[in-house]
């Protein structure tokens, strides 16, 4: 497998503080690659450098061998990178439909022009993209009559999903998933496992940020553990069983397990 | 109803039938715009004439509309520009000896560059910061008229000469309110157009959270821009009209006190809805018009309903009679609870 993206030591620091210090991660193609780590350890920060809502003072991010720095954060999901943040984002106002719609954005292109002239060629695409919600909706499972109601007035869980579609309106070769099982039931987590998992299975490359260590390790096909903003180690679930990693989780086994649990 | 009738409406016009006010709302437009073109024939020249400045604040309801209700960037800038559009329709007629449509579509064309202008100056301010700076422009703006007395008269006021409609010099209250209403039925398709395809949905994405809105792949900066641009350009065209429907220009006509009178027929209409402003121009545009009796009291009832809309029924008159009883409802019996102090 080649790499899709590859961070290099990325070094980011807020003021005084060390969010990520010679940070180093290597995303193959098609995997499901953790992130772990306690808070404070530059998870979500890593993130933020890899969709170009931070820039790092120091490193490179490349995606398929290009500089992402490079880009704007607004280019990234027409370069094929998409984006779920920690607690959903809706945009208020919008239906759910609406809100996938929006995600369509990079194929669909619209604009002030687009939309004042509607060309035939522009209201064809609008009718593609309407098909591909729908198909999108019912690969996500999200039930028909959820799609036009107002997506701020969904629950938490609905919420989670919609977003999900957004991001993957855009066609992504990487999709960044920002704590997907924070604030889910445990049934509930295990169908978003399932669903994460299918789409890794459709050759869909995903970066999981997460702390839910038992998630993880059901979920994922590699893992990166980061450490007061830098890289503790990194290969396949075994890493749990790493003395240096279990440390980190508050010296043992017993508190390994216990995270598990307030998740 | 015959189907075929429904492929002139708006909403068929639109591909986004799935929003339930492009459903409730292509009929009654064009029903509006059926009864807007029998009023010459109804009322007489006065009556008309009030309409016609009535008719013409729907631009600028439509304007702030794209700007706050739907972008969500707050500036308060709707008479400043409009005064802009005013005095360049009326230089462009004076000095340059133009005829009324290219000076108007010219002083509107001014006021959409003054709109990336200042796209360009805010690109970085929202919320508060934002707000403020418009207030400054809106002023600088003010002092310009007046004190730049060789284009705008200053304080003694402007009279706008050369106006001619269809050889008519000066042109009859018909055919102003034909032109005004010319033009207001385009803005009200052009931004029916805007807010019910993709852009519509972009602005408000933007509003709501610009990092969410970035992540998804839209250019925030970009997309500000244009609605400023677009905004101003309806200020611009609504200034160049009321040039020629007034036929004289003062200062104090576009003043920071009728920006936010301006600003009050969008929040009573309902903001970031397509029929909101709409609603709001004629209901409070309307209003003082019918009241001019009673006058002086008419301000004092004006600012009762605008803190009745913001308090009792916050989503405007575009959420129709029954969900506005049932807002209307609801709050009372919210602030009831809290007066009483207790939790319902």
């Amino acid at each position: 497998m080649s790499t899709l993206l590859d961070v290099e030591a990325v070094g980011v620091s807020f003021g005084g503080t060390h969010a990520l210090v010679e940070a180093d991660l290597t995303v193959l193609e098609g995997e499901l690659h953790a992130v772990i780590g306690p808070n404070g350890s530059g998870k979500s920060t890593l993130l933020n450098v890899i969709s170009r809502l931070i820039t790092p003072q120091r490193g490179r991010v490349r995606f398929r061998g290009q500089d992402l720095l490079d880009r704007s954060s607004h280019t990234l999901a027409s370069q094929g990178v998409a984006r779920v943040f920690q607690t959903p984002v809706m945009f208020a106002g919008l239906t759910a439909f609406e809100n996938i719609l929006v995600g369509m954005q990079p194929q669909l292109r619209g604009g002030f022009w687009r939309d004042l002239l509607r060309l035939p060629a522009s209201r064809r695409a609008d009718v593609k993209a309407r098909d591909a919600v729908e198909a999108l909706a019912e690969r996500l499972e999200i039930p028909r009559q959820q799609l036009d109601l107002r997506a701020d007035a969904l629950t938490f869980v609905q919420q989670r999903r919609i977003e999900l579609a957004r991001a993957l309106a855009a066609d992504p070769e990487l999709l960044l998933l920002d704590e997907p099982a924070g604030g889910l039931n445990s049934a509930e987590i295990v169908r978003f496992r399932e669903l994460i998992q299918s789409l890794r299975d459709d050759r869909l490359t995903i970066v999981l940020v997460e702390h839910n260590v038992r998630f993880v390790r059901e979920t994922a096909d590699r893992v990166t553990v980061l450490d007061h903003g830098s890289v503790l180690a990194t290969g396949g679930t075994d890493v749990f069983s790493d003395d240096r990693v279990v440390s980190v989780y508050i010296g043992g086994r017993g508190a390994v397990e216990r995270r598990d649990g307030d998740a | 109803m015959a189907p075929v009738q429904t492929e002139f409406t708006p909403a068929a016009a639109a591909s986004d039938v799935r929003t339930p006010e492009s459903r409730r709302l292509g009929r009654p437009v064009v029903h509006v715009l059926w009864l807007a073109l029998l009023l010459p024939y109804l009322l007489g020249p006065v009556p008309l004439f009030k309409v016609t400045s009535v008719v013409l604040l729907i631009l600028v309801a439509i304007g702030y509309n794209l700007i706050i209700g739907y972008a969500g960037q707050f500036v308060v800038v709707s008479a400043a520009v409009m005064g802009v559009g005013a005095y360049a329709t009326a230089f462009f007629m004076g000095h340059w000896g133009l005829a009324v449509l290219p000076a108007i579509l010219l002083a509107a064309c001014l006021s959409g560059g003054l709109g990336a202008l200042t796209g360009l100056l805010t690109v970085r301010l929202s919320g508060i910061y934002l707000a403020l700076m418009s207030v400054g422009l809106a002023e600088a703006a003010g002092i310009v008229m007046e004190r730049w007395t060789a284009v705008t008269g200053g304080e003694n006021g402007l009279a706008v000469t050369g106006i001619s409609i269809a050889g008519q010099s000066p042109p009859s209250p018909v055919a102003m309110y034909t032109l005004v209403l010319v033009f207001t039925a385009l803005g009200i398709l052009v931004s029916w157009l805007l807010v019910s395809g993709q852009w519509g949905r972009l602005l408000k994405a933007v509003a709501h959270n610009e990092l969410a809105a970035r992540s998804a792949g839209i250019d925030v900066e970009a997309t500000k821009r244009t609605v400023l641009v677009v905004g101003f350009f309806y200020f611009g065209l609504a200034g160049g009209l009321s040039a020629i429907v007034n036929g004289f220009l003062a200062p104090d006509d576009f003043s920071l006190t009728v920006a936010i009178n301006h600003l009050a027929m969008v929040v009573i209409g309902g903001m970031g809805t397509f029929i909101g402003p709409i609603l709001g121009a004629i209901v409070v545009g309307g209003i003082p018009q019918l009241l001019s009796f009673s006058k002086g009291y008419e301000t004092v009832l004006f600012a009762a309903a605008v803190f009745f809309v913001v308090i009792f029924v916050p989503e405007g008159l575009a959420a129709g009679p029954r969900r506005l009883w049932r807002s209307l409802r609801r709050n009372i019996a919210l602030r009831a609870a809290a007066v009483r102090g207790s939790q319902p």
